[in-house]
């Protein structure tokens, strides 16, 4: 050690305030043992009595002296930038790099931004699986088994194109131009949480606490100052350094990943580079974790507000939709179904929107979320579902002024200057621009989770699910409007049938690939390719059984209440009509929220390699 | 890049020159500060700590050994107003070269618990514990040991105790036990980890004394690790074998292929308990083609022609045969050992826990001792410590044999030590203390009806657990003195004792290589948790032997005691000036004495290795050959039970019975919070067993019910089982080596069913 403290002699005793001998007798009262030896129990000695190892105004790192060599000499050059290189062949699984991260960052109890993982290497499937017998030996100096086991340790990987970063809607994310390095804002940051779900690797992680989400900044502050970061100067085996990397270096293949079951690489571009002479061992490694999936988050207030503005956009269309067919067919919409309509579809967008901000950890912040239109679909549904509700609120306000002027006081009326007039195209000009907006904005959502490129959010299975809700609840809510208002049953008889054909089509479809028994899959092992498929069924089935039944029954209560209240508007039994409306209306609200508490908590995905829990 | 290490100066690495500085939006916008950016800047750290959190500034720091494992990482503590609010690992320190692993790291982390003991807690009528004071607790505690004792005969109460608290503390339990309250049986758990290897070496080379420096890591050109996974179990030692320059050869006998075998240049993936024969094989084979250092067996050994004519009968076609590997796996191992300059041959509990451990530990020296691979850089048959404290334990605890490595049945020692501790030699008894197996075997007939039970987890940790946690309901009497409350044992015991921990204490460890350290009272501990040295030293007032422990005062005061009782021994230390010098050197190894601190004014050299004169402990200073018979294992899988279990280390962030691991959040992320079985893929095959799936692992003892991992680092017909787990011993057999009572928790038949739901 560096200390040179001088000895001290035998004959110099140390401070023996709080050291003393025993009386030889339990006899004496007046003693308090207890006392004595809880007191000598709180006094801390270390300082006065041990030598510091280090003195005063020691700036350079101690550490020094092992991580220069895996740091880079200079910063780098324009068309470069910093990156982690990780040598598998000497990561021998300890996981300091995880503690040392947590605890040189001052992160929270169970925060870290590495984390490391396993490989298991060895064949899963027993008909190729060999008996892994003793080491054959050859010549070589190296033997290779065929089975063996594989840690990988990760952390952000600071990408060409980062996920987050693109997917931010208030610009909390910003790429260094020197270093690459991608920096979270912490202050700027407003918890939506969307970047957890457009980093594929899983990186930036919320905290409830703070209320926004924090992620590896490769130790900025340290690499300012010239020190190495806390996980690569803490690896026994110096297996984690800094290199220079040139950008723009093209991903060779669509289907190049990190390691084994992480995510495609050309998702974001990712610069981490994993160094190993055993590569070809672990093309054929899998994930300790491998096919073992969680329940993913709820986003429920993120729900609920996607089926609100759903609903009410869905609404808005029908009305018009069948307004439109009222006119070919030679009859007109009464104003007052148009004016519930449009008035029920304001209140349950209110409410969707309202509730969405539960899911945001910083709701104060979120004035800024149209910093990121340029790149973030979140900006865009955020900004286009503002002004679709600005356009309704408009519309029924214009729609309701007739019945608030009957009840103005004269006064009020009479002091509105005559040159206010009110065109007659207003209504229906408000009225389109809140469905058009309400469309884009509706796309807008949908594109939020497509764009985050897991499998299973894919279009195809995105789209139909975001737009036939308005379709499925809209259509029972707004024949109820109609019926309630009109005396047009036919209006409102097609609009049951749209949304019991819609909501029927809907389950179909779902039954296809999530709900509904597995068996027929049961026995084919999942090849990669619906590998997520099985995966997320298999939650589905088992995990989110309950919920799937509530998706189920709510559907189908939803569609055979439409048809009842079809048959009993043609009997002219207006109260079960009404009632069976209302039913049906609640039963696919139902149905529609579960289906997309489903989506977002049966959503499986490639990722880093894990450990069992 | 630069690859050069040198004190070339920091460069600040991320400012470039050629960037151009994009286009800003004002702070309203885009808020670049603010409290929350706050909370994670880092300030420089002065006292070479770097930048550092403001969480973990410090005043000034000081270095403690850690307090786990017996690497004994030194752990530099940030402290402030004397109280530790952080630490990292000592850059300097000769064991750790500045790193640590994940427990070290966590090591203040898991003190802050509310499952820490605060007051002694006495068992009321009702079954439930209820919180006393000391003076009760230690009336109480002196009125049961008595009552046993009175009711029993004196020695009906026994003690077990640790390799986790320091050699002073060690020390004082064992004599306050023994000299002070006549308890005639003590054993310590590092009969669980550390017995084999200390019978071994006191066998072979006449005394319990591992012969190395972990610089020996570094100076092989091969390695030998027989049942060892220094990757997982002692990380940081395997941070010195990647420093090795050498290119050294890495030979690895395991019947997994762990990290460390896939690391390893050769890999013999042996049938379980092959092991000995397969060093016989080896030891016959350097023979048989005189791959032998005769001038060094003919001045430094006997036995040699015992030894070759017992191995003669190992030969490697049939020991390859049986053990399941190619022939020429044996050959290429013995070349690599035959023909390397600087061998050296290491094991850890692969060899200590089994029912020929001892045996297979001194086919292991035997081959160090034939190739004269020992008392040179980079050589020697060295063995692996577990506990942070188990050599202390060997050295101090006053149970199987005599404080300091005397014997109790020698007059001359006996009086030796009463002198050092002047004491009445009549106080020493003239026989050691029964094993732990015996101790437990001794409740079962009713001889043990008191049990103190010191800073360990047996109703976990114990061989055929279910059996043990039976027995403890047959006790009169049973305290244990522990950090928390809530171990599995604790929750047998009427008087529960709360211990200050690691950090909150001052003595010293002794760790694998011989090496003293300090460990610092940095933290006060909760409530009224007492030392276990002020517990001691309550007890012995209460006991009425305080005037025979008048000059216990102190840890260092008994420090001082331990010098003079190691005087002419092989572990002698009375050269150490101090804990102030042990503190300044970075630990101290054994020996030290006073003779070799007068050579010169230096400090003790860091890195000493024993034997380099030849010169063994023997009296004839040659060291011993052992050989013996080959045994079959008791409990060979059959068609009931066609699986044989293995247990072990599961991961570096879980230590022993996880009472202290359990405690850190971030430590309990980093392993499988539920236990698990892991199964060949063609085992799982068979019997339809997927992977993460929950299955039934039966014994003859009993049933557990774990999760499935299927791998093909185990071989077909095996499984293996963290010990960590507190399921995990319900299927272990009890079985033992007859020579150091160490349990053999790593071959008992087992089937396993799949969960049906």
């Amino acid at each position: 050690m560096s200390s040179t403290l001088p000895l001290e002699t035998k004959a110099e005793r140390r401070s023996t305030s709080s050291r003393s001998p025993l009386p030889f007798s339990g006899d004496d009262a007046d003693f308090d043992l207890v006392g004595m030896l809880l007191e000598e129990q709180h006094s801390l000695t270390a300082v006065e009595e041990f030598s510091q190892a280090h003195s005063t105004g020691e700036l350079e790192p101690a550490q020094s002296i092992y991580y220069r060599r895996l740091l880079p000499a200079t910063p780098p050059e324009p068309g470069q930038q910093l990156a982690f290189e990780v040598n598998l062949d000497s990561c021998s699984g300890c996981k300091a790099c995880v503690v040392a991260c947590h605890t040189m960052n001052g992160l929270e109890e169970t925060e870290s931004w590495r984390k490391v993982g396993t490989l298991t290497i060895g064949e899963m499937e027993s008909e190729i699986a060999v008996m892994p017998t003793a080491i054959q030996v050859e010549d070589s100096p190296i033997t290779v088994a065929s089975a063996g086991i594989q840690h990988v340790t990760t952390a952000c990987h600071h990408c060409e194109d980062p996920g987050c970063l693109n997917g931010c809607p208030v610009k909390a994310y910003v790429k260094d131009p020197v270093t690459g390095i991608v920096r979270h804002l912490d202050d700027q940051c407003i918890g939506c949480k969307y970047c957890t779900m457009m980093c594929p690797y899983e990186v930036p992680k919320y905290s409830k606490r703070l209320g926004i989400v924090r992620k590896c900044d490769m130790c900025h502050q340290r690499l300012k100052t010239g020190e190495a970061p806390a996980c690569v100067q803490s690896c026994p085996n110096e297996a984690i350094a800094i290199r220079t990397v040139d950008v723009a270096q093209s991903v060779a293949t669509q289907s190049d990943r990190l390691v084994p079951e992480a995510p495609l690489s050309s998702l974001t571009r990712p610069t981490t580079r994993y160094v190993t002479k055993r590569g070809e061992q672990l093309q054929v490694a899998v994930p300790q974790d491998s096919r073992i999936d969680e329940v993913a988050e709820s986003h429920w207030p993120l729900a609920l507000m996607l089926i609100g503005t759903e609903i009410s956009v869905g609404m808005l269309v029908l009305e018009r939709l069948a307004a439109t067919g009222m006119w070919f067919g030679g009859a007109e919409m009464p104003v007052e179904a148009t004016r519930v309509t449009a008035l029920v579809s304001l209140i349950v967008a209110m409410i969707g929107l309202n509730i969405a901000p539960l899911h945001l950890g910083q709701p104060l912040r979120a004035w800024r979320v149209f910093l990121g239109l340029r790149t973030s679909w979140l900006s865009r549904e955020a900004v286009l579902l503002g002004k679709f509700v600005g356009a309704l609120v408009v519309a029924t306000g214009l729609l309701w002024l007739p019945v608030i002027s009957a009840w103005m006081p004269v006064a009020v009326v009479d002091a509105i200057p005559d040159w206010v007039v009110i065109p007659s195209w207003a209504i229906s000009a408000t009225l389109v621009a809140a469905i058009v907006l309400g469309i884009a904005g509706l796309y807008s959502s949908a594109m939020i989770y497509i764009a985050t490129r897991r499998e299973l959010w894919r279009y195809s299975r995105t789209m139909p699910r975001f737009l036939s809700t308005g379709l499925i609840a809209g259509a029972s809510l707004t024949a109820l409007a109609v019926f309630a208002t009109s005396d047009f049953k036919t209006a409102s008889t097609l609009l049951l049938l749209t949304g019991a054909m819609a909501g029927a089509a809907k389950l179909f479809w779902e039954m296809s690939f999530y709900l509904g028994s597995p068996k027929a899959e049961k026995a084919s092992k999942p090849e990669s390719a619906k590998a997520v498929d099985f995966r997320s069924r298999r939650l589905v089935t088992t995990h989110l059984q309950t919920l799937s039944q509530v998706r189920s029954i709510g559907g189908w209560s939803g569609v055979v209440a439409c048809m009842f209240a079809i048959a009993s508007i043609a009997f002219g039994w207006d109260a079960v009509s009404v009632l069976l409306m209302s039913f049906a209306s609640v039963a696919f609200l139902a149905g529609e929220s579960s289906e997309r508490l489903l989506y977002f908590m049966s959503v499986v995905y490639d990722r880093m390699p894990g450990t069992l829990k | 890049m630069s690859m050069e290490i040198g004190p070339s100066p920091a460069v600040d690495l991320t400012t470039g020159n050629g960037a151009k500085v994009p286009f800003a939006l004002p702070q309203v916008l885009l808020r670049r500060e603010g409290e929350m950016t706050r909370e994670l800047l880092l300030h420089p750290g002065d006292h070479g700590l770097g930048m550092t959190h403001a969480s973990m500034a410090a005043d000034t720091t000081t270095t403690a050994t850690c307090g786990f494992c017996a690497t004994g990482c030194g752990l530099r503590l940030h402290l402030r107003e004397g109280q530790a609010v952080g630490l990292t690992p000592e850059t300097k320190y000769p064991v750790n070269l500045g790193m640590a692993c994940p427990k070290g790291w966590e090591a203040l982390r898991v003190l802050d618990s509310p499952e820490r003991a605060t007051t002694p807690l006495l068992r009321g009528a009702d079954g439930t514990h209820r919180p006393i004071g000391w003076h009760e607790a230690f009336q109480t505690f002196v009125d049961g040991i008595r009552g046993v004792q009175e009711r029993h005969g004196m020695d009906s109460v026994a003690f077990l105790s640790t390799g986790q608290i320091p050699s002073e503390e060690m020390a004082f339990l064992g004599a306050l036990a023994r000299f002070g309250m006549g308890i005639k049986h003590g054993d310590g758990n590092t009969r669980q980890c550390m017995a084999t290897a200390a019978t071994a070496y006191k066998e072979s080379f006449g005394f319990d004394s591992p012969p190395y420096t972990y610089d020996d890591f570094e100076q092989s050109d091969c390695l030998v690790f027989v049942g060892s996974n220094p990757c997982i179990a002692h990380p940081i030692m395997w941070e010195r074998v990647l420093r090795n320059q050498n290119q050294p050869e890495i030979i690895v006998i395991d019947p997994r292929r762990t990290e460390t075998a896939m690391a390893a240049t050769q890999h013999l993936q042996i049938r379980p308990k092959n092991d000995l024969a397969l060093l016989y094989a080896i030891t016959n084979y350097l023979i048989q083609n005189d791959l032998v250092d005769h001038d060094f067996v003919a001045s430094n050994t006997t036995g040699f022609e015992t030894l070759q004519q017992h191995v003669a009968a190992f030969d490697v076609e049939s020991v390859a045969r049986e053990a399941g590997i190619a022939p020429a796996s044996i050959v290429r191992a013995a070349e690599a050992i035959g023909k390397g300059t600087a061998v050296s041959l290491w094991w850890t509990m692969g060899v200590n826990q089994s029912y020929q451990g001892t045996r297979t530990a001194q086919a292991i020296i035997n081959i160090a001792l034939i190739t004269g691979n020992i008392g040179r850089p980079g050589t020697g048959a060295n063995s692996i410590t577990g506990q942070c404290n188990a050599m202390g334990s060997r050295l101090w605890s006053n149970t199987t044999n005599l404080m300091g490595h005397h014997r109790f049945e020698e007059e001359a020692d006996r009086r030796k030590v009463a002198d050092a501790l002047s004491m009445d030699v009549e106080c020493i008894p003239s026989e050691g203390s029964w094993k732990y197996d015996r101790i437990i075997e001794g409740v079962r007939r009713g001889e043990i009806k008191g049990l103190w039970v010191i800073a360990t987890n047996p109703a976990h940790s114990w061989i055929d657990q279910s059996d043990v946690r039976k027995l403890f309901g047959k006790l009169e009497f049973m305290v244990v003195q522990d950090m928390y409350h809530t171990t599995e044992t604790a929750r047998h015991a009427n008087l529960v004792l709360p211990s200050a921990g690691w950090g909150e204490k001052e003595g010293t460890f002794i760790n694998s290589e011989r090496r003293y350290g300090l460990i610092k009272k940095v933290r006060r501990a909760p409530g009224e948790a007492l030392a276990d040295f002020q517990i001691f030293r309550g007890i012995a007032h209460y006991w009425g032997v305080a005037d025979q422990f008048a000059e216990w005062t102190d840890p260092e005061a008994v420090f001082r005691i331990l010098q003079r009782l190691s005087r002419d021994q092989p572990c002698d230390i009375t050269g150490i000036e101090g804990y102030r010098q042990l503190d300044a050197c970075g630990g101290i190894q054994w020996p030290w004495s006073e003779a070799d601190s007068q050579q010169g004014t230096l400090d003790p050299p860091q890195q000493r290795r024993l034997f380099e004169d030849g010169k063994f402990f023997h009296a004839d200073g040659r060291a011993r050959l052992v050989v013996d018979d080959i045994q079959s294992m008791p409990e060979s899988p059959n068609e009931t039970y066609p699986i044989l279990l293995l247990t072990g280390r599961g991961t570096v962030s879980q230590w022993h019975t996880q009472t202290r691991t359990r405690q850190s959040p971030v430590l309990r992320m980093l392993y499988p919070n539920e236990a698990y079985v892991e199964i060949n893929p063609v085992d799982a095959d068979e019997l339809e067993i997927e992977h993460g799936q929950t299955v039934r692992v039966q014994s003859r003892r009993g049933e557990i019910t774990v999760t499935a991992s299927i791998t093909a680092t185990v071989r077909r017909g095996q499984a293996f089982i963290p010990m960590h787990y507190d399921v995990t011993n319900r299927l272990t057999l009890a079985h033992f080596d007859p020579h150091s009572g160490q349990p053999s928790y790593k071959d008992c038949a087992v089937r396993i069913i799949p969960q049906s739901y």
